[in-house]
């Protein structure tokens, strides 16, 4: 096992970090930027590095300094956390590079499945359904057409060289599919020197279905449970859960299987979660695999009662996955909200600044995920999450209930937080009914927000 | 509470001329000058314009690099968290170059600070490693320091190798000095903004 890790993250995932090194004896190593001096995670840990300026690239991008501190503190591994180095494979061999273990999957791994069309090759190759679609560069137009005839309207074309929603077009038929063409390619010829268009079946209300994967050195693959994800803003996620309450026990089955093919096909170490569409009309595709822990791990492990962090680092130090597939039992149901510093009447914009006040909520089955602490400051260098509240109850009502008590038991002076956005979310009809997909905010965020500014008045 | 001192902001102030008689208005004028001088002189204030329709003044001060804004971050400074809050305000309002965390230094890269006039140029300079890394006193293991106690560096000679997953980078003096103490050995790690060695910078010539 290791003796002292580095912790290359910050927030509320270094304190998890931290807090788990701590019960397993292993001393950690904070390395924060300028801006993170006076955080909880400084603080906590054993001992703490300064390795660079404020902005990310200099400090928590910087691998050179992240080595470099692992080194001079002698760590045998570095934690990246999630976000920053976490998926970057040049980050993963330069650990290897200089023997220090990253603990997340290879860096054969991460390259392999940070290149999306790769990944959906592979996936392809191994049985995981994909989001039907072109193989490659569309040749021309016609091919577009026969290939969206097989796959059915409506359809994506989207730039290969592309980004940020530009060089995409929508066709809704057959009538559209030659204009959205000339467009697209149009579009991303301008803006990206390159036309190359590939197709893509445009899921219609789609959900946002993820399965947890860990995996060892010794070959065990196992999968622990899904989480529902669909509560996003503009592909945010902003609340989470486990389990999948759409699913019915059919679909829950094909996706464990796929998901542990998927796993297999890179025989996947660590821990992962394979991220799937879930269509209206039940089936499911695979959109990519995220090679890291992820912010919500929370909701599986209370579902599951497995320590996600605990087993990375033990997988990451070499020893198996300290349970079987028949010992994952999902119990219960778990929903975790993502507090954020930001206001959500003036678009959420973000909100740094001095907490002067803070309480945390607590009681059976509630649990917040945080690296708050009364007098903070709230840095406007990197993104607004600042807490995630996770609830488990027996049923997904009481999980809701019990969600309603802490969100307004949660109190924030000082930034703008999205906490009573997050409140009424759990008194919308469609939210408790189950009846949302990824465009639910989008869609009721007005409604909300009107919700909202109406009772602050009654309350005056 | 203490607000924030205020900094190169104009004040536009009409004074009213009620008396009759040239010679009162102009001593009572000048005398006002005075006092406003004097008033001036204390603030915090570093320019100040005045006028009326016969006559107008404008007064304006060296803007100096310690002094008040220091004193007012010291005795405002409650958790570290705040200090570095406030720092990285003050930083993006200012030049943003190697800042150091606590209050009251010196900040030896600002452009703008005084030399000479009403200041001695007789600075001590930390110089802070501006990344992280293994700090190095020579070129190669062997060769010869570039720098000991006592060795003259003009602005822009090396004074050290910092060196991060075998990227070496030279580490620069940021005026012309003096190496009167040397912070980091040869070989140790320097975390972002430690000390390196100190400089004490060369008296302007004015």
């Amino acid at each position: 096992m290791f003796k002292k890790i580095l912790v290359a993250c910050r927030g509320e995932i270094a304190m998890r970090v931290i807090r788990c090194c701590q019960e397993m004896g292993i001393e950690t190593v904070q390395a924060y930027s300028e801006a993170d001096r006076g955080s909880l995670p400084v603080q906590f840990a054993t001992e703490n590095v300064c390795i660079g300026p404020p902005a990310a690239s200099g400090s928590y991008l910087n691998i050179p300094a992240v080595i470099a501190a692992a080194k001079a503190y002698h760590c045998q591994a570095i934690h990246p956390g999630y976000g920053f180095l976490s998926e970057n494979a040049d980050f993963a061999e330069a650990c290897r590079e200089n023997g220090i273990v990253m603990i997340g999957p290879s860096a054969e791994v991460i390259r392999r499945m940070g290149d999306k069309q790769s990944a959906r090759m592979l996936m392809k190759k191994n049985d995981v359904p994909v989001v039907p679609g072109s193989d490659g560069i569309l040749k021309n137009v016609q091919e577009a057409e026969q290939i969206a005839e097989k796959i059915g309207y409506p359809v994506l074309l989207k730039a290969t060289a592309g980004g940020g929603g530009r060089g995409m077009r929508i066709a809704a038929e057959a009538s559209e599919l030659e204009k959205a063409y000339e467009e697209a390619q149009a579009e991303a010829l301008a803006a990206f020197g390159n036309g190359d268009l590939y197709l893509e079946k445009l899921i219609v209300s789609p959900r946002h279905i993820e399965v947890q994967i860990l995996g060892d050195s010794q070959g065990h693959l196992l999968t622990l449970g899904e989480r529902d994800c669909s509560i996003q803003r503009r592909n945010q996620k902003l609340i989470e859960e486990a389990p999948a309450m759409i699913l019915n026990k059919h679909q829950r089955a094909a996706l464990y299987k796929a998901a542990f093919r998927a796993g297999k096909a890179v025989n996947y170490t660590s821990v992962g979660t394979v991220e799937f569409v879930l269509s209206p009309d039940g089936s499911f595709y695979f959109i990519e695999m995220n090679t890291r822990i992820q912010v919500e791990h929370t909701v599986t492990e209370m579902v599951t009662g497995i320590d996600l962090c605990r087993e990375q680092i033990r997988v990451a130090a070499g020893l198996p996955v300290s349970f079987r597939q028949s010992d994952v039992v999902i119990r219960g149901h778990a929903i975790e909200c993502r507090v954020n510093a930001e206001n959500p009447a003036k678009n959420f914009q973000p909100s740094p600044g001095t907490v002067r006040f803070l309480h945390f909520p607590a009681g059976f089955g509630v649990r917040c995920e945080s690296a708050m602490y009364n007098g903070c400051t709230i840095s406007p260098y990197y993104d607004s999450l600042i807490a995630k509240i996770i609830v488990c109850a027996p049923t997904r009502l009481q999980a809701i209930r019990k969600m309603r008590m802490a969100l307004e038991e949660m109190t924030v002076e000082g930034p703008d937080t999205n906490i009573n956005f997050l409140y009424l979310i759990m008194f919308d009809q469609n939210y408790l009914l189950g009846n949302f997909d990824t465009l639910f905010l989008s869609r009721d965020t007005g409604k909300l927000l009107n919700w909202d500014s109406r009772s602050q008045r009654r309350k005056r | 509470m203490n607000t924030k001192p205020e900094t190169n902001r104009e004040k536009n102030v009409r004074i009213p001329d009620g008396s009759p008689e040239e010679s009162r208005t102009q001593e009572s004028i000048w005398n006002q000058i005075l006092v406003l001088m004097r008033e001036f002189d204390g603030s915090s204030l570093t320019e100040l314009s005045l006028g009326t329709d016969d006559f107008s003044v404008r007064m304006k001060k060296e803007s100096r690099s310690d002094g008040n804004a220091a004193d007012f971050e010291g005795s405002e400074a409650k958790t570290p968290g705040q200090e570095a809050f406030r720092d990285e305000t003050n930083k993006r309002a200012e030049a943003p170059e190697n800042r150091s965390e606590s209050a009251g230094e010196n900040i030896p890269d600002r452009e703008d600070s005084s030399r000479g006039g009403r200041h001695d140029g007789d600075r001590q300079i930390e110089v802070k490693a501006p990344l992280a890394g293994v700090f190095y006193h020579a070129a190669k293991p062997g060769a010869v320091p570039y720098i000991a106690v006592g060795t003259h560096l003009n602005k822009g000679d090396t004074a050290g190798l910092l060196e991060a997953m075998k990227l070496m980078n030279e580490v620069k003096a940021p005026a012309s000095g003096t190496v009167t103490s040397i912070q980091t050995g040869d070989g140790e790690f320097a975390e972002y903004g430690r000390v390196l060695f100190v400089l004490q910078e060369d008296p302007e010539h004015v």
